[in-house]
């Protein structure tokens, strides 16, 4: 057990060094974009003094290494600076939207689990079917059709001629229901592309472990193929799908913008998107961070559910650190 | 003396890359109940083979079997998969050749051995089954059997391994065990306490053995009778003390050549000039023609067949 705390503990550094440097690149970002923050934020009418004023308000006549450190040190006590437009903190505005964006992105990966898992098993245990092959069409396909194609013809096809789902929002507060209803369209446009490639990746690792010495090991015992399968071979050929969702929920939290523009969803891709528009960078730096941290914590998740299954690397880490 | 059992003309065409290849072809055997039959013979000489056809686990999409195989009497030639199922872990078993990669490694040990239990005897309650796990793994030699069936097979060496695979093979209690070359991939020492091993649990379990291996040591240590495998067809079978005695087929007696007390670094470079030709390139006359010292015109032409050469000893030789 001391090997996993120990393992624990590594990782978190990796991880603060990571969550660093990803808020120093997105500090140069603000210095690389063109234009004066302080200037095109006031819009051009706007005197002199008045954008000295700002300029100074928002700490731009600092020196470079300066502003660096005392942006890294206010992020550091979870202050991720002042909007000077609606005046709100921009920690409160970016939490505010996150449980959207993360909400849409867990449901979009559970619900690419939900159907990729089984149907890749279901291919694995019948390989060279005519469901296999169909399966196998049926996902490459999902995989090479861009999301936001999906995501408007789900639109025409569930909420305009089928009237069966709500086109737009995020549903009344408190209402579960409601929020859960109209977030179905928006996940499933996030998901399909993921359903055809989980399936794909199972297929090929279940397969793999279904050749494996110790499965034949179970047949030549008689264990049922049922226990065989959903037993012994799933749990290492889960592996592989497992170290893709750390990726894929990475992903799907920027790659959620979309989903949130076409369905008109708050979130953290749509904050983004209107203060690039504005140039009002505290705010895209904001939320791009806390992004970042999002997908550091998953994939640290992730690393952790692994030595979690697989014995041997527990095992690794033991050595490691002792 | 009963037969558990009788294999009939067998032969198992499996698809290659490189087309079919009749890799057993006509190969005749009875295992006695209450007997250990070894299997001897090169390696691709089509061993495993013929334990994965008597288990019924060849893939059926890729393997045609002929010819008959009778376990107390039931034909398994063309039984339904489930039927085969049913009799593997109450009726038969095989353990493997390599035990770094026959357990899972993702699972314990406990829970490994504990599913084969619950299939044979399902009415037992989770005390009585650990106490038989640990009983288990006590009578095949772990040490600590507390610490070690909790263990996962990564914690355990290769001969623990094995034993582990025996304990699964008697939890099991099957009619017909096979073990294939459950020695060969051990170190020496290692491979003298598994035979060991085997040679003591004679005493308890009651089936019969396919014993399997290369090693005619201890075929000749561990076995009843012998059966010899050269390309797919059987050679020669007897008694094991008297082919071992008096070979009556030269690949035999070249086998019992190239072994003779050597220790086994020494075997493997010593061996019989030439190759086992492949099954995808098998002519006419007898199969052993192109490597036999003597070997004329006629073993090229006609194909000797197995036939009794005294009581209870058959040779494929037109010599024999
Ligand atoms: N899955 C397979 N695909 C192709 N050829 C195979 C396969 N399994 C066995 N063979 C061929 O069958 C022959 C017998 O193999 P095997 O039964 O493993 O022999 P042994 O156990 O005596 O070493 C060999 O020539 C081998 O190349
Ligand atoms: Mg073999």
């Amino acid at each position: 057990m001391s090997g996993l705390s120990g393992y624990i503990l590594s990782r978190l550094g990796t991880t603060a060094l990571v969550v660093v440097g990803a808020l120093t690149l997105l500090f140069a970002l603000t210095l690389l974009v063109p234009g004066d923050p302080a200037s095109v934020l006031l819009g051009p009418r706007a005197t002199p003094e008045v954008i000295d004023d700002l300029r100074r308000r928002m700490g731009l006549d600092l020196p470079v290494w300066l502003r660096l450190l005392k942006f890294l040190g206010q992020v550091a006590q979870g202050d991720l600076g002042i909007d000077f437009i609606s005046g709100r903190p921009i920690l409160t505005m970016v939490l505010e939207v996150m449980p959207y964006t993360v909400t849409l992105a867990f449901a979009s990966i559970g619900l690419a689990v939900a159907i990729g898992v089984p149907l890749g098993t279901y291919a694995a245990t019948h390989p060279n079917t005519a469901a296999d092959q169909a399966l196998a069409v049926v996902s490459v396909g999902f995989i090479a059709v861009p999301n936001f194609v999906i995501a408007i013809y789900l639109l025409l096809i569930f909420s305009i001629w089928l009237d069966w789902l709500p086109v737009l929002g995020t549903g009344r507060p408190g209402d579960f229901w409601d929020q859960a209803r109209r977030l179905i369209l928006p996940a499933a446009s996030l998901a399909i592309g993921w359903v055809g490639y989980i399936a794909r990746l199972m297929r090929s690792s279940l397969l793999e472990i279904l050749n494996e010495p110790y499965i034949r090991t179970n047949r030549a015992f008689g264990l049922s193929k049922a226990k065989v399968v959903y037993k012994y071979a799933l749990k290492g050929a889960a592996l592989p799908t497992i170290a893709i969702l750390g990726l894929g929920i990475g992903r799907l939290l920027g790659g959620a913008i979309f989903a949130e523009i076409i369905f008109a969803r708050p979130g953290l891709g749509k904050l983004i998107y209107e203060a690039i528009g504005t140039r009002n960078y505290p705010i895209v730096q904001g939320g791009v961070f806390v992004i970042v941290l999002l997908f550091v914590l998953t994939n640290l998740l992730v690393d952790l559910v692994y030595a979690w299954i697989d014995p041997r690397i527990r095992a690794n880490l033991g050595k490691a650190s002792s | 003396m009963t037969l558990l059992a009788d294999l009939r003309d067998l032969r198992v065409a499996l698809a290659t890359p490189a087309g079919p290849a009749q890799v057993l072809d006509g190969v005749s055997l009875e295992i006695p109940r209450g007997r250990i039959v070894g299997l001897v013979g090169e390696s691709g000489s089509g061993k495993s083979t013929l334990a994965l056809a008597l288990l019924g686990l060849l893939p059926a999409s890729l393997s045609r079997l002929d010819g008959s195989i009778r376990l107390d009497g039931e034909e398994l030639v063309g039984a339904s998969p489930e039927r085969l199922q049913a009799l593997r872990g109450t009726r038969m078993a095989m353990i493997f050749q390599d035990p770094m990669t026959a357990l899972n490694p993702l699972f314990t040990v406990a829970t490994q051995l504990a599913d084969v239990l619950k299939r044979r005897e399902p009415g037992l309650s989770g005390a009585e089954r650990r106490a038989r796990l640990l009983g288990m793994l006590d009578k095949v030699g772990i040490a600590d059997p507390e610490r070690r069936l909790h263990a996962y097979p990564h914690e355990l060496s290769g001969g623990m391994r094995q034993r582990v695979m025996i304990a699964m093979a008697l939890l099991c209690r099957p009619d017909l065990l096979i073990a294939d070359e459950p020695t060969t991939a051990l170190d020496v020492t290692i491979e003298a306490q598994i035979a060991g091993l085997i040679r003591d649990l004679r005493r308890d379990f009651a089936g019969s053995i396919l014993f399997i291996s290369h090693s005619l040591g201890l075929v000749a240590e561990l076995t009843d009778e012998v059966a010899v495998l050269y390309a797919g067809t059987l050679v020669e079978s007897g008694p094991t003390a008297e082919v071992f005695a008096r070979p009556r087929h030269p690949y035999t007696s070249a086998l019992l050549a190239c072994e003779a007390d050597l220790d086994r670094d020494v075997r493997e470079a010593l061996s019989i000039p030439g190759e086992v030709p492949s099954p995808l390139e098998r002519g006419t006359g007898c199969v052993f023609a192109s490597r036999c010292i003597r070997a004329e015109h006629r073993c090229r032409e006609e194909t000797p067949l197995p036939r009794p050469v005294e009581a209870g000893r058959i040779a494929a030789c037109h010599f024999a």
